[in-house]
């Protein structure tokens, strides 16, 4: 069944849009916490790796195609969303540990 | 948590390591208004629209082929492809003539705008965050770093004993400088001007790709695929299909020489 490209292309930049927010949220959470090297990354992959799942879980609930491949849905803009989460999470943990 | 092995004023939270993200930020947001208020809205010329269209219709004709009738497909793909006057094949013996850039006049002004509100700012900006919070440890990032980041992040203190994961206030500009631009994203949606990082990677790319590339190789691809579609056609047998789920089933079906008992 072909895609329509320019659904895709607004599928796509939600995806990107919820990837950030997540990254910009889990950053705050992160940084309240406290959590320090390895711990905060495993934070941010196992967040999104949970928002990968919701993802999954809803498209396969229904049985229309909105994205190019099923990895899509969990894989993409993780590493691209990952510098945004780095900033958050050193701002928050700056204000809230540091000082 | 371990303590970490510095203590810093309060006051440096205040009037510098939360000033920089906020002045990083709003900066970006006035560079996104100020690049809407310059920008000249571009015009596209007509035939550059027929062709775009052009190549629309041949590519929604391939990918719905199957809903056709064979004969239709056939005389759309003929008045497309056929060797006196389909209209793509006219398309490609067309000549086109490449605009120069630099003999462009609205080109060279779109040119100087764009470094006006991309170039202008960041030297500005960073050079007034420089000058103006220079000197002070303003945070640790909260993961262990190698000797090798110290240049990176603790650009205006050299300390050779301080640590590698505490974070001079130039290199915390920075840092927002590269961690917005997706928080651009958030705030202000998709394409916006607010990101430094991507002009920066726009001069790079101006030579190689700043040309709209030839309309021709596009027709030509377009009319290989057109050609070699083979079409199958979806629908073939569909009303038997249909009637034997909807239609009349022995029972209900009348017939003149039944008696109608119920």
């Amino acid at each position: 069944m072909p895609l329509n490209p320019r659904n895709v292309m607004l599928n796509t930049k939600s995806l990107n849009f919820s990837r950030t927010a997540l990254s910009v949220l889990g950053g705050g959470v992160a940084g309240i916490l406290g959590l320090t090297s390895i711990l905060g990354f495993l934070f941010y992959f196992a967040a999104s790796g949970l928002l990968g799942l919701v993802y999954l879980m809803q498209s396969s609930r229904s049985d229309g195609m909105f994205f190019l491949s099923k990895q899509q849905l969990v894989t993409s803009y993780v590493f691209e969303n990952l510098f945004t989460y780095i900033l958050m999470w050193t701002l928050v943990y700056g204000c809230v540990h540091v000082y | 948590m371990s303590e970490p092995e510095l203590r810093l004023d309060p006051a440096i939270r205040i009037w510098v390591f939360l000033p920089i993200v906020l002045i990083t930020f709003l900066v970006g947001i006035v560079r996104h208004y100020v690049s809407v208020l310059l920008t000249s809205a571009k015009s596209v010329a007509l035939n550059q629209v027929m062709d775009s269209q052009l190549l629309i219709r041949s590519r929604m004709l391939r990918e719905n082929a199957k809903f056709l009738p064979k004969q239709s497909f056939l005389m759309r793909r003929h008045h497309m492809n056929n060797e006196d006057n389909g209209i793509l094949k006219n398309q490609l013996s067309r000549t086109t003539v490449q605009p120069n850039p630099m003999t462009d006049p609205s080109m060279m002004t779109d040119m100087l705008k764009g470094n006006l509100t991309n170039v202008l700012p960041m030297i500005v900006i960073g050079g007034w965050i420089n000058w103006h919070f220079s000197g002070f440890v303003t945070t640790k990032v909260p993961f262990p770093l190698t000797l090798r980041f110290k240049p990176m992040l603790q650009r205006g203190i050299e300390l050779m004993s301080l640590d590698a994961s505490w974070v001079s206030s130039a290199s915390w500009y920075f840092l927002n400088v590269f961690g917005l631009r997706s928080i651009y994203a958030l705030v202000l949606g998709e394409n916006n001007s607010a990101d430094q990082s991507r002009v920066m990677q726009d001069q790079m790319s101006m030579q190689a790709g700043g040309m709209p590339q030839d309309p021709k190789q596009a027709f030509k691809a377009e009319w290989e695929a057109l050609e070699v579609t083979e079409h199958h056609f979806a629908l073939k047998n569909v009303e038997v299909d249909m009637m034997a789920v909807v239609g009349p089933t022995g029972d209900d079906l009348y017939h003149q020489n039944q008696k109608s008992i119920h």
